[in-house]
C-alpha cells in the first residue's frame, strides 16, 4: 500500500471514529486539537446536510436530539458521494429502527415525505409533450395496453399517518391551528415539481395504487384492476384527467408489440 | 427545442474578464435577476446543480444567460487514493456541457477513502509521492472532461511531518507538470502562513504569473486551540466575513506581481445582504483600477 493511501485511510479513521495520526503530523502544539478540528467540521458539516433536508423531523425532535440522532446516523450511514445533496437518503430507515423514537411512529414517514421533497427539487422535470390527435388514433381495443409515462420530477409516499397535516403546521410560514390529530388516518400523497416549485398533493386510496402501478411499469389495464382492488368506486377518467392536467403523466406508449414505439417526447410518432 | 437555441445565442462566451465576481448563492437569487448588478462573472458550486436539472438549473440557466460563469466543484475528491468517482465525473462533464462555463476549478485537497466521503477539503501530504498522484489524477479529469481545470490551494489545519515540498511548488509543478491552471486563494494562502509560521509574500512572488488564472478573497474567523501539547491561536477559513485587510494588501501585492485576474468574493456562511458583497466587489475592482493608474 503507498505511504498516501496508509496516510489517507488512517486520517478518515481518526476523523470518524477518533483514531490517532500523530505519528505523522508535525511536532507543532495543539496536534490533538488540530484533529479534533477536523472532526468537527466532519460532523458539522454533516449534520448541516441533513439538518436542510430534515427540517420538519428537526422541528418534531428538537434540535439538540436532532444532533444527537444523526451524529448516529452518520456514523451508521457514511456518505459515499461527493455531493452532498445526495447524503441522507437512508436516514427514514435510520429513524424507524432508532429506539429512541419507537413512540413517535410518523416520525419515518415524515422523512420519506423530506426526502421525497428534496428529491423532487433537484429532478429535471419532464414537459408533458402528450399528442392528444396521436392517443385518439389508438384502437379503442387497445386502450388497456397503453403505458403512461411518469414525469420525472414526481414521488409517490403513503403513510398511516397524516403526514401532510404534521408537515404542513411545521412550515415556518404556517399560522393555524397546531393540532394533528392521530386518528385523522392515512394519507396517500403525490410530491410534485411544477413551476419550479414543490407542490404535495392528496391522492385517493385507488388513485395512489393506480399510479404507484403505473409507475412500476405495469399497462393501463393492469394499473386499473390494481385501483379497483384498492377502491372500489375509482373512477379511471377522473384520475386520467387530472394526473394529465398536473403533470404527473407526461407521455404514453403501446408496449405489445417492441417495434411500435411512440414517442411524444418531440411531439411525434416514430413507428419502426 | 428553439427556446434552447435562442438562450444559448444570448450567453455571454469567451475567457472571463479579469474584473471582480461573486459567489452565487440561493437567497442572493432574487435580487441579482431582478436588479442585475454589474458584476463581471458568477461562480457556483459545481454539485448545487448536478442531477438532471430541476430547480437550481432553472435559475442557473437564467443567471448564465446574464453572466459569464465558472464552475467550482468541491466534491471530486481530487487527491484521494480510491479510484476516481466516474460518476461524479460524469454529472460534472454534463453540467460543463449544459453551460458552457469560462473556468472549470476543483481543489488541491482529497476527502473520501475507502469508499467513505467526508465532504470536506482535505490537506494532502506534499511530497514528490502525492505530486505524482496529483498529476495523474488532474490529467485523467482533463481528459475526460476534454479541458483545463484549475486547482485551488486549500486552507489547511495541520501539517504532515513527512511533506517535503513547500505548497507553493508542489502546486506550480502540478500545473506545469499536468497543464492545470492554478485557481490561487489568498485568504488561504494568508490562513496557513499564520497557522503555520510561513511567510505569505514569498509564496505569491513564488507563484508563476501566466498559471494563475483566477484569485479567491474571502474572510476567515481567528479561534483558540488547546490541548495537552499547548494552546495557540488558529485561523479557520469560514468565508463568513468581510476580506481582512491584511489579505487585501497581499491581494495589492498579488496584482502587482501577476497583472489583473478574474478575481472573486465569496462569502459562504452567515450569508450577509447582496450589498455587502457588492460592496467588497467595489473594494477589489479598485484596488485592480489604481493599479493600472500607477502603472501608467
Amino acid at each position: 500500500m503507498s505511504a498516501l493511501r496508509e496516510l489517507q485511510l488512517a486520517f478518515g479513521d481518526a476523523v470518524v471514529n477518533g483514531g490517532s495520526v500523530q505519528e505523522v503530523l508535525d511536532h507543532r502544539p495543539g496536534r490533538s486539537a488540530r484533529m479534533d478540528l477536523y472532526r468537527n467540521n466532519y460532523y458539522s458539516n454533516m449534520t448541516e446536510a441533513l439538518r436542510a433536508t430534515y427540517p420538519v423531523v428537526e422541528k418534531l425532535v428538537g434540535a439538540e436530539f436532532f444532533r444527537h440522532a444523526v451524529r448516529r446516523y452518520i456514523q451508521r450511514y457514511p456518505s459515499t458521494s461527493g455531493n452532498l445533496h445526495d447524503y441522507g437518503d437512508s436516514f427514514s430507515e435510520f429513524l424507524s429502527a432508532f429506539p429512541p423514537v419507537a413512540e413517535l411512529p410518523y416520525l419515518p414517514d415524515v422523512a420519506r415525505l423530506e426526502w421525497a421533497w428534496h428529491e423532487v427539487f433537484h429532478e429535471k422535470a419532464s414537459h408533458p409533450a402528450l399528442n392528444l390527435a396521436a392517443l385518439a388514433a389508438v384502437p379503442e381495443g387497445r386502450h388497456g395496453e397503453l403505458r403512461l409515462q411518469f414525469n420525472c420530477a414526481t414521488r409517490l409516499v403513503s403513510s398511516l399517518y397524516p403526514v401532510l397535516h404534521i408537515w404542513e403546521v411545521n412550515q415556518d410560514d404556517y399560522l393555524g391551528d397546531m393540532q394533528v390529530h392521530m386518528d385523522e388516518g392515512a394519507c396517500h400523497l403525490l410530491v410534485i415539481q411544477r413551476n419550479r416549485t414543490v407542490e404535495i398533493h392528496h391522492l385517493g386510496a385507488g388513485e395512489h395504487a393506480f399510479l404507484q402501478s403505473l409507475a412500476v411499469g405495469r399497462n393501463l389495464q393492469t394499473a386499473l384492476t390494481d385501483a379497483q382492488k384498492t377502491e372500489t368506486g375509482f373512477y379511471l377518467a377522473t384520475a386520467l384527467q387530472r394526473h394529465f392536467q398536473l403533470g404527473t403523466l407526461v407521455g404514453w406508449e403501446l408496449d405489445d408489440d417492441h417495434h411500435d414505439f411512440i414517442s411524444l417526447e418531440n411531439n411525434y410518432v416514430h413507428i419502426h | 427545442m428553439s427556446p434552447v437555441v435562442t438562450s444559448l445565442s444570448r450567453r455571454p462566451s469567451g475567457p472571463l474578464p479579469s474584473v471582480t465576481g461573486i459567489g452565487l448563492r440561493a437567497p442572493h437569487y432574487r435580487r441579482i435577476l431582478e436588479d442585475r448588478p454589474a458584476l463581471g462573472w458568477l461562480e457556483v458550486h459545481s454539485e448545487n446543480y448536478f442531477g438532471n436539472g430541476g430547480v437550481p438549473a432553472y435559475f442557473l440557466e437564467r443567471f448564465r444567460n446574464q453572466y459569464p460563469l465558472s464552475l467550482h466543484g468541491v466534491g471530486l475528491s481530487l487527491g484521494s487514493t480510491d479510484p476516481l468517482d466516474r460518476g461524479h465525473l460524469e454529472q460534472l462533464r454534463e453540467l460543463i456541457s449544459a453551460y458552457e462555463p469560462a473556468l472549470v476549478s476543483e481543489h488541491l485537497s482529497w476527502g473520501s477513502v475507502g469508499g467513505r466521503y467526508l465532504n470536506d477539503l482535505l490537506p494532502l501530504p506534499y511530497t514528490e509521492e502525492a505530486l505524482d498522484h496529483l498529476v495523474s489524477r488532474v490529467q485523467q479529469v482533463q481528459e475526460s472532461l476534454g479541458r483545463q481545470i484549475l486547482v485551488e490551494n486549500i486552507s489547511c489545519y495541520l501539517q504532515y511531518g513527512h511533506s517535503t515540498i513547500p505548497e507553493h511548488e508542489f502546486l506550480s509543478s502540478l500545473a506545469a507538470r499536468s497543464g492545470c491552471g492554478i485557481l490561487l486563494d489568498i485568504n488561504n494562502v494568508y490562513v496557513n502562513a499564520r497557522n503555520h509560521g510561513l511567510d505569505a509574500e514569498q509564496y505569491l512572488r513564488a507563484m508563476p504569473p501566466a498559471l494563475v488564472q483566477e484569485i479567491h478573497l474571502a474572510g476567515h474567523t481567528v479561534n483558540t486551540i488547546e490541548d495537552a501539547t499547548g494552546r495557540q491561536e488558529i485561523l479557520i477559513d469560514t468565508h463568513n466575513q468581510r476580506v481582512c485587510d491584511d489579505v487585501w494588501a497581499l491581494y495589492t501585492l498579488a496584482l502587482g506581481l501577476m497583472g489583473a485576474k478574474p478575481t472573486l468574493i465569496e462569502w459562504d456562511t452567515d450569508l450577509p445582504d447582496l450589498d455587502v458583497l457588492l460592496d467588497e466587489k467595489r473594494h477589489a475592482d479598485q484596488l485592480q483600477e489604481s493599479r493600472h493608474v500607477r502603472v501608467a
